[in-house]
């Protein structure tokens, strides 16, 4: 194996078995361990890597020169093609090397890698011949590999530059149990800097790679619980290491500090990461979650309280936008055996504060020696992002566009809905009738005891009385008439150029309920290349809300399963817009549809006849023109056209 | 029997409504009260004079429909002429059917609800007399001694004096006597005439 692992055209060089010099380090005299200043510098890394992940690789090579007293120290990691090192970390002497990225076949870090166990090589010079010229020279340098997953990631490293130093037993072992933090570390650099990157990146271009994006949340998702993962079996290495602390420096007073520096490391690992982490016990009651928990809940619940059961959440709600109980959450479901296991299932968090979060959780349930459930951890990561962007391409799908408007709409004008439903154009001509009629009716009334009061014996005082009464009525029916007028005034219109779609959309979310508790399937078919029109958006919507709700009655008496109500839109004529609603109502007698918009025309039992009377002044005041027309099959199609908007509205 | 004048009391949440009712029922002589909501016209003190109400169906708080069934739960028994600004059949059914004389929707012609307060002025003063003359009878049953009260439920059941001396264990003449007295104190002319007064006594107690 010699000559054949020296360099080409490298004559000079001695075989490479000869640099190592691994074997030495055990015939060394060895320094005694300082397991208090290891101790503290592992605390002092774990919690770089829960506060700045982006900073553990400098502190890992600090803590390496520290506790080795080496010349220098670093990192070579591989690159993600696997054929160069590069060394994003240099400290020391060295340092002015930091950045530099060799071949992987031509430096001494892949021979290390290959051999999968830390080692020692001295003056490697002698065999890499390309370093001779590299200041200061290496005089000894201890290489540790690290791997993640199987997978060999890169080597940490000391280094010597003179005979002053030579690393010894102590120092191996050191750096060896470095070795081991490292992995994680890098792991959760990476990911750090990926959310970073994500942040940052361009809004556009991810819409455009939407899919790719989407798969890679996905792995960087199963990367994080892995981390996750390995954080808790490093925990497990650290407390074995405790252990050892312990046993070896038995005259102190080691088993207090050890415990709660177990613990703080815990807390440590706990912390750190993108994922939010929380434990339940067996009834529930939370006992422990990381902050990031704590932010993802917008809370911060009081572990061991038997109030906070199954969630530390303010409120669960299902994918569907449904109420979930927290008794009734995976970690519910989990708990009482119902199923196995939670993987990748979603649920929408709401904060106190009203915000809301969508999250994948996976649950895990903790066993006993007994096998009985013991408790559970949920890991829960925050996708509300990704949800976003998948809504937003969604909306791109015309569809689906209706949906997520509704949606939106209704989480946030639900209060809207109820003043608007109230005030649709019918109920409007409802509450005008009522008020207009009843001074009228005491006008009239007046009037015939005026006529009374003048009969046979006129009695002229209570005939003035009368005609005092006529008066006053007489002036309040025009008050109220003045008022009607007011509010229907072109003035006050807010015109604006709109999106008819939108006006149908926004009336849509407001009765889909209503229809749904008819039991009428409702069909959207709105044209996406309409153009806007100029108008006010209240009164559209109403002319709008009042054909849908016309149209919903129109099918009271036909049966359930054949009463559909289609909102659509098109292109009209040139220029124009066209908005219709079709029921598959009963129709209407054909000498009638003329006569449909004609105020106090009605067919309902209850109908005042002013409705579609008033949708027709509305659509007359935009320069449209709205009619009626019966269906090829049942039911009754009314629509109405607007012009498009100029581009200067005169 | 000197009878006060009748008084129609109007309930009607709208003022123009309310005097303009108030006005037109004076002109025609008729004392009016008026009331802006159903609990007021409740808990007011009411006359013995004949008399009519005429509501408004949609009133604030306890509606006229309301109003209607909870007098009839209290057994108050006063005739009601509705108003109301726009009604639909279905509303006015029930209120028919509850009991009311009339329906009427604003604006109605004069005539048409002086019409309709005359007839349930009427009905109330027949209500009233029909009271009255029950509360008359039972007065006249109540001043029957024991035995003329088991003497006269036999007569009415065609029993002859003999049957009668027999199941009470009495003599013929006894029951005569019985007899008399009691056609005596019920105003009785004739047997037919007795026949009719029990049956009114059987429907009104």
């Amino acid at each position: 194996m010699n000559s054949c692992e020296t360099i080409p055209g490298n004559e000079n060089a001695v075989s490479l078995a000869s640099v190592f010099t691994t074997a030495e380090l055990n015939r060394r005299p060895s320094r005694s361990p300082d397991f208090a200043a290891e101790n503290r510098a592992l605390v002092a890394l774990a919690q770089v890597m829960a506060g700045s992940p982006d900073r553990i690789l400098q502190k890992l090579a600090e803590t390496a020169l520290n506790l080795c007293r080496a010349h220098s120290a670093g990192f070579s990691l591989l690159e993600l093609d696997g054929r160069r090192f590069y060394s994003p970390v240099i400290i020391g002497q060295w340092a002015c090397h930091m950045g530099a990225g060799t071949l992987v076949d031509s430096g001494p870090f892949a021979t290390v890698l290959d051999r999968n166990a830390p080692q020692l090589m001295s003056r490697p010079e002698r065999h890499f011949t390309h370093l001779a010229s590299v200041k200061p020279p290496i005089e000894e340098v201890l290489i540790v590999p690290f791997y993640l997953e199987g997978k060999a990631i890169g080597t940490i490293w000391v280094m010597s530059h003179d005979e002053t130093l030579r690393f010894d037993a102590e120092d191996l072992r050191v750096m060896a149990n470095l070795g081991a933090f490292a992995a994680t570390a890098y792991q959760v650099m990476l990911d750090s800097a990926e959310r970073l990157r994500e942040a940052n990146a361009d809004v556009a271009s991810r819409l455009a790679q939407i899919e790719k994006v989407n798969a890679e949340v996905q792995d960087s998702r199963r990367a994080a619980l892995n981390v996750m993962e390995d954080a808790l079996r490093a925990r497990e290495i650290a407390e074995t290491l405790n252990l050892q602390l312990l046993n070896e420096v038995a005259e102190r007073r080691q088993t207090e500090a050890t415990l709660r520096e177990s613990k703080e490391r815990y807390r440590i690992l706990f912390t750190l990461g993108p994922v939010a982490v929380y434990s339940c016990d067996a009834s529930g009651v939370i006992r422990d979650f990381n902050p990031r928990a704590a932010e993802l809940w917008g809370r911060t619940p009081k572990p061991g309280d038997t109030d906070e059961r199954f969630c530390g959440s303010y409120k669960l709600h299902r994918p569907d936008g449904t109420f979930m109980p927290h008794d009734q959450s995976p970690m519910a479901e989990v708990l009482s055996g119902q199923i196995p296991e939670v993987r990748d299932g979603e649920v929408h968090i709401e904060r106190p504060d009203g915000s809301r979060v969508v999250v994948i959780v996976n649950i895990r349930p903790l066993k006993n020696q007994g096998g009985e459930i013991a408790g559970a951890l949920n890991y829960f990561f925050d996708i509300t992002d990704r949800k976003r962007a998948e809504q937003e391409r969604q909306d791109l799908e015309k569809r689906e566009r209706g949906l997520a408007i509704a949606t939106a709409l209704r989480e946030t004008e639900a209060e809207l809905a109820r003043v608007a439903r109230a005030l649709t154009v019918g109920e409007l001509a409802t509450s005008i009738a009522h008020e207009v009629n009843q001074p009228l009716a005491a006008i009239v009334t007046n009037a015939e005891a005026c006529i009374r009061w003048l009969d046979k014996t006129p009695n002229l005082h209570e005939a003035e009385e009368s005609l005092a009464l006529i008066i006053r009525d007489g002036n309040r029916a025009s008050e109220v008439i003045r008022r009607i007028r007011e509010f229907l005034k072109k003035d006050s219109r807010q015109l604006a150029p709109l999106d008819i779609n939108d006006v149908a959309l926004d009336a849509v979310a407001l009765v889909r309920d209503e229809l749904l508790k008819r039991h009428i399937a409702l069909r959207v078919e709105l044209s996406d290349d309409l153009p806007p029109v100029q108008g006010d958006r209240i009164q559209l919507q109403q002319v709008i809300l009042n054909l849908i709700m016309n149209g919903g009655e129109a099918m009271a008496s036909v049966a359930d399963g054949s009463r559909e109500l289609a909102v659509m839109s098109q292109k009209f004529g040139t220029d124009d817009v066209l908005m219709a609603v079709r029921d598959s109502g009963t129709g209407m007698d054909a000498q009638n549809i003329d006569r449909m918009f004609d105020a106090f025309f009605t067919t309902k039992p209850t109908g005042m006849g002013m409705g579609l009377s008033i949708s027709r002044s509305i659509i007359e005041a935009h320069g449209g023109r709205i009619w009626a027309a019966l269906n090829d099959g049942p039911g009754l199609t009314v629509q109405f056209s607007l012009p498009a908007r100029t581009e200067n509205p005169s | 029997m000197s009878e006060e004048r009748p008084t129609i009391f109007v309930v009607d949440d709208d003022a123009s409504m309310r005097d303009a009712l108030k006005n037109l029922l004076r002109s025609v002589g008729l004392n009016v009260e008026t009331f802006g909501v159903a609990q007021e016209f409740l808990s007011s003190q009411r006359s013995k004079a004949p008399g009519c109400l005429v509501l408004d169906v949609r009133l604030p708080g306890l509606s006229g429909l309301d109003l209607q069934r909870q007098l009839a739960e209290a057994n108050v028994q006063i005739p009601i002429v509705f108003i109301t600004g726009h009604g639909d059949i279905q509303m006015s059914v029930r209120a028919m059917k509850a009991g009311a004389v009339e329906f009427l929707t604003k604006p109605f012609r004069d005539q048409d609800l002086l019409d309709a307060v005359q007839q349930a002025i009427d009905r109330d003063r027949a209500a009233r007399l029909k009271q009255a003359e029950a509360a008359e009878l039972l007065e006249r049953y109540e001043s029957l001694s024991p035995r003329e009260r088991e003497v006269m439920a036999l007569v009415v059941c065609g029993r002859l004096n003999k049957q009668i001396a027999g199941e009470l264990g009495t003599s013929e003449a006894t029951v005569k006597m019985h007899r008399s007295h009691l056609m005596q104190k019920m105003r009785a002319d004739s047997l037919a005439d007795l026949f009719r007064i029990t049956q009114k006594l059987g429907t009104s107690t």
